[in-house]
Parts: C-alpha cells; structure tokens; sequence
C-alpha cells in the first residue's frame, strides 16, 4: 500500500474523529439506557432524547429559549471585547494605566463571579440585564490578560519602524500594537466565550424566567428528565458550535500568522 | 571644511544603560565624535557590543543620549520621523501585511491610493519582487524580506538611511546581490548612508568612508577613507591591489578591538 493512496484516507479519517467520538458517546448512552444498567428516568435512550429535542425545536419553545440564552450571551461578550481590547492596550502601553489596573486585576482575578449573582440580580434585575452583566464581568478579565500579554511583547523594532515612518503613538496603538497581540486575543477570546457560556446558564439556572438555563432547572423541578436531557445536548452543541466559530474567525483572521 | 556643514554631526556621545541586576550604568559609547557628509555612504566596524546598534538608535531618535550632542541638518536630533529611515538586522516587516501593504505603510502624503499603490509597486519592482506583492512575510526568504525592508524604508523618501547589519543574516550569493542591488539604488538617488557591517569586504564594497569603532565604550577608533571608482565592480574589486590592502588595514584595526573586547570579558 502506497503512502500516497493511503494519506487522503486517512486525513478523512482524522477530520471525523470529532465526530466519531460525539457517535461512540451517543452509543455507549443508548446502550447503557436500554440494557437497563441505569434507570431510564434517570437516563432515557439517547434517542428518545433527541426525538424529544426536535419536538421541543419545532414547538418553538425551545427556540425561544435558545434565543434568549444567546442573546445574553452576544451581549455581554460584545460589550467584554469592547472594553476589554482597548484596555489591555492601554494596560500594556501606559506605566499609568498600569499602575491603576493592576490591583484592581489582582483583586478580580480570584473572586469567584458566582457569588456576584444576587448582587447583579438586585442591580439589574431578573430580565436580561443581570445575565449580560455577568457575561460581560467574567468575560472581561480573559480578554485584558490576553490582549495585554500580546501588547507588550510587540517587536519594540516593529515600533520603532513606525514611528520612523511618521505615525503617531494613536495611531502605532491600532495599526501595529493591535495586530500584534491578535494571536493571543483569539487565546483569549475562546476563553471569554467558554465561560459566557458557562456563566449565562447558571445564571438562568439560578433566576431567570427564560433561557436554555431556565429550561434545564425547570425540568428538573418537574422531574422531566428528557426535557433536562435535551437542554443538555442544546447546550453542549450550542459550546461546540461557538468554539469551531472562534477557532475559524481565528484561522480566516490569522492567515498570515504561523 | 567646516563641522556645521556636515549632515550628522556627532561631538562627545555618550551612552549609559543600567545593567539590569546590579543596576549599576554600564557605558555602551564613551564619547563618540563623528561627521558624515550629506550624500556620502559611510560604513561603520566594530567588535560586538561596542555600541554600533545603539549609535543608529540615538540618531534615529528612538533612545535618547546620556551625554554629548547629535545634530542633524545642524539641528539637536528630534523624535522618529521620515526624514531618517531605518534598517533592521531582523527586517521587522509587519507580519501582518503583505509585502504590497509593507510597502505602502511607509508611503505618505496627500497622494491618492491609487498613487500609493503605483509608488509602491514602482519599488517592489526596484528590488526585483515582482510577482510576491500579495506574499505574507513568513513566505519569503530571508533576502527577500530584507528587500521588501528596503523598499519600505524608501517608499518614505528618507534623507538619511540608517542601516544596521542589514545583510548580516544572509548567505554569501545572495548578500553580493543585495550589495549591488543596494549600490546601484543609492548610485541613482544619493542619499546619506550609515551602515553598520560586521563584514570587511562589506565596508570596502560599499564604502566612501569606513568608521572603525573601538572595543565598548566605543568610541572611533579609525576614520579610513575609500579610494575606489564607482560605480563598484564586485569582481574587479576581489583583486584589486588598493581594495585588497584596504581589506588587510581594515582586519588589523578591527581586529585589535576583538581582542581587547575579549580580554575585558
Ligand atoms: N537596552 C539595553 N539595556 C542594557 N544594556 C544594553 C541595552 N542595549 C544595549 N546594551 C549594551 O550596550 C552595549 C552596546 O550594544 P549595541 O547593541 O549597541 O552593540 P553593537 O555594537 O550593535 O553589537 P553587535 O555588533 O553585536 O550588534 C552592549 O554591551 C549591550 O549589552
Ligand atoms: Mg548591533
């Protein structure tokens, strides 16, 4: 067998085995539902999961929920890449800013956010403006750190080419500052989505009326377990989905980078 | 000739660095005396360390000096600006940008893009990369990228060019062709040149006037000047008898610094 028969066999091989792991999952589920080693309120088949879960989507309900979530979640991380760019430069660029975001950082990094919840519940509220805050608060600090670590290694030649072509300090800031860092902003930016998501749904499990978070718990109080189970899939497409869309934005943006 | 008249004038330059344990000033020149005439291409030798890089930096503005004045066009050295283009020994392109939009950072004014464009791709054809315009930096070889710095560092018009070991990383072949690529460049549009080399034959190639530079805290150690007709042939120069001992002159100066430079460790 020749290697170069071999190769675009292989590489096809390769490319499934995300999904293969996904089917082997969904299997070893069914399997152990249906030959009764867990009970099957505790675990339905994994099939009547996803039966369960098109019901669900063509009902709208779901949908609705879906929407709900991911508008929180788009939310809070816009507002997170907003202010969180444009202060890692700062960060990485002024001694002052430095100094003054430095302990403030500090202070940030270890507190556990989940305990900001009912703070962010009595500031703004049960509706979407506690969820987008806490996106945007655990959100936030993955971009600084990532953007000021890629800031302030720039090539100071990379600089200094700049300035001797005439640019000013502003401008050096976005157009070879910026640039610069992008490798570690994408680090950064799976990051921050991750735990969006990841704090989006808790929020909405703690107190929400809305959002694949509320559906989750509202199952459970309910005691419908396919219900539970299929948010769970939603959810974990939902993270795998923005994952692949931040490592493709990362390939599309960084083609020029090794 | 008077001092006023020359475009860089170098009196008493002195630069200190804190070393970053001790924090103690460690002299990297020690008062460095220097003129270069407008037009003129001069190239500076010097062992390693004995502050040939942080020369270029103080005249490019880019680190200020300790002691010591600079002027350029009689005027105290100001901050970073198109009026002295500078030469990296690591090319510094912007990895980001193709070699068409490298180029084309540099270019300013009030000239349209379409301006731009044509002035950039003018200067991408003055260095024989025709063809590589959309090329990212990572995909071009060494000489190649060091052509594109070139080109870059011309599309601002700069009046004084400072070039720090430019062709330091290049193998033998391509070197030579960068080296008459560069002089028949400066030969059409003079412009004044301070270029570091590490290379002798480099300097004899280049130079109107070779600066060797003593052992750190530099300081100059020889003002030698180049008898040679231009324009310069590459293989009539490896035999000629004045190059040939200009070569020698040169080796002998340059390499008593070594030596010192080791021996103070
Ligand atoms: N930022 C800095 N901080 C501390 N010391 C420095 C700094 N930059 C340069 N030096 C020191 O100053 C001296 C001169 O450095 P410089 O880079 O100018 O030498 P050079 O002649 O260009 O050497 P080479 O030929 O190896 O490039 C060296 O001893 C170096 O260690
Ligand atoms: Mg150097």
């Amino acid at each position: 067998m020749s290697a170069a028969a071999a190769r675009p066999a292989w590489r096809a091989l390769l490319r499934l085995r995300r999904g293969y792991s996904v089917l082997l999952v969904l299997a070893a589920w069914e399997t152990a539902s249906r030959a009764g080693a867990v009970n099957t309120f505790l675990l339905p088949p994994a099939s009547e999961v996803l039966v369960n879960l098109w019901n669900l989507a063509t009902e709208g309900r779901l949908l609705f929920h879906l929407a709900e979530s991911l508008l929180r979640v788009a939310a809070g991380l816009g507002l997170a890449v907003a202010a969180g760019i444009p202060l890692g430069l700062w960060k990485a660029r002024s001694r002052l800013a430095d100094a003054v975001l430095d302990p403030v950082m500090a202070f940030w990094f270890p507190v556990p956010k989940v305990g900001l919840i009912p703070l962010a519940l009595l500031f703004f509220g049960f509706a979407h403006g506690s969820k987008i805050a806490l996106v945007f608060a655990d959100a936030l600090l993955p971009l600084v750190v990532a953007t000021y670590h890629g800031a302030l290694h720039t090539d100071r030649r990379l600089i200094w080419s700049a300035r001797a072509m005439g640019d000013s300090e502003r401008r050096i800031l976005w157009r070879v500052v910026l640039p610069a860092a992008l490798p570690q902003i994408f680090t950064g930016l799976r990051l921050a989505v991750t735990v969006s998501l990841l704090v989006v749904f808790l929020a909405e499990m703690v107190a929400s009326s809305s959002g694949l978070g509320h559906v989750m718990i509202y199952a459970l109080r309910t005691l419908e377990t396919k219900d539970v189970f299929s948010a769970l899939v939603t959810i974990s497409l939902i993270a795998f989905l923005a994952d692949w869309l931040v490592i493709q934005a990362r390939r599309r943006v960084l083609v020029w980078h090794a | 000739m008077a001092a006023s008249a020359a475009k860089i004038v170098v009196r008493g330059l002195a630069k200190e660095f804190a070393d970053r344990t001790t924090g103690r000033a460690v002299p990297a020149i020690g008062g460095l005396d220097l003129d270069v005439l407008a037009r003129e291409f001069v190239c500076l030798l010097g062992p390693s360390g004995c502050g040939k890089s942080t020369l270029l930096y103080v005249l490019g503005g880019f680190v200020s000096a300790t002691a010591g004045t600079v002027l350029i066009d009689g005027k105290p050295v100001g901050p970073p600006g198109p009026d002295r283009g500078i030469i990296f020994q690591e090319y510094a392109l912007f990895p980001w940008l193709t070699v068409l939009d490298n180029v084309m950072y540099g270019i300013r004014g009030a000239a349209s893009p379409a301006e731009r464009r044509a002035r950039a791709e003018a200067l991408i054809a003055k260095v024989h990369l025709n063809g590589f315009e959309g090329h990212y930096p990572r995909h071009l070889s060494g000489g190649m990228k060091q052509r594109v710095a070139i080109a870059r560092t011309l599309a601002h018009d700069p009046d004084i060019l400072l070039a720090d070991e430019p062709f330091g990383a290049l193998d033998t072949q391509t070197r030579t062709l960068m080296q008459e690529e560069l002089l028949r460049i400066w030969e059409a549009d003079r412009k004044t040149i301070l270029f570091v080399t590490h290379s002798v034959e480099e300097a004899v190639i280049l130079a109107d006037r070779v600066v060797v530079m003593t052992a750190r805290p530099g300081r100059i150690k020889a003002d030698i000047a180049v008898p040679l007709p231009r324009p310069r042939d590459y293989d009539a120069l490896v035999r000629d008898p004045v190059a040939i001992e200009l070569r020698a002159e040169l080796w002998r100066l340059v390499k008593e610094e070594v030596v010192r430079a080791r021996g103070a460790g």
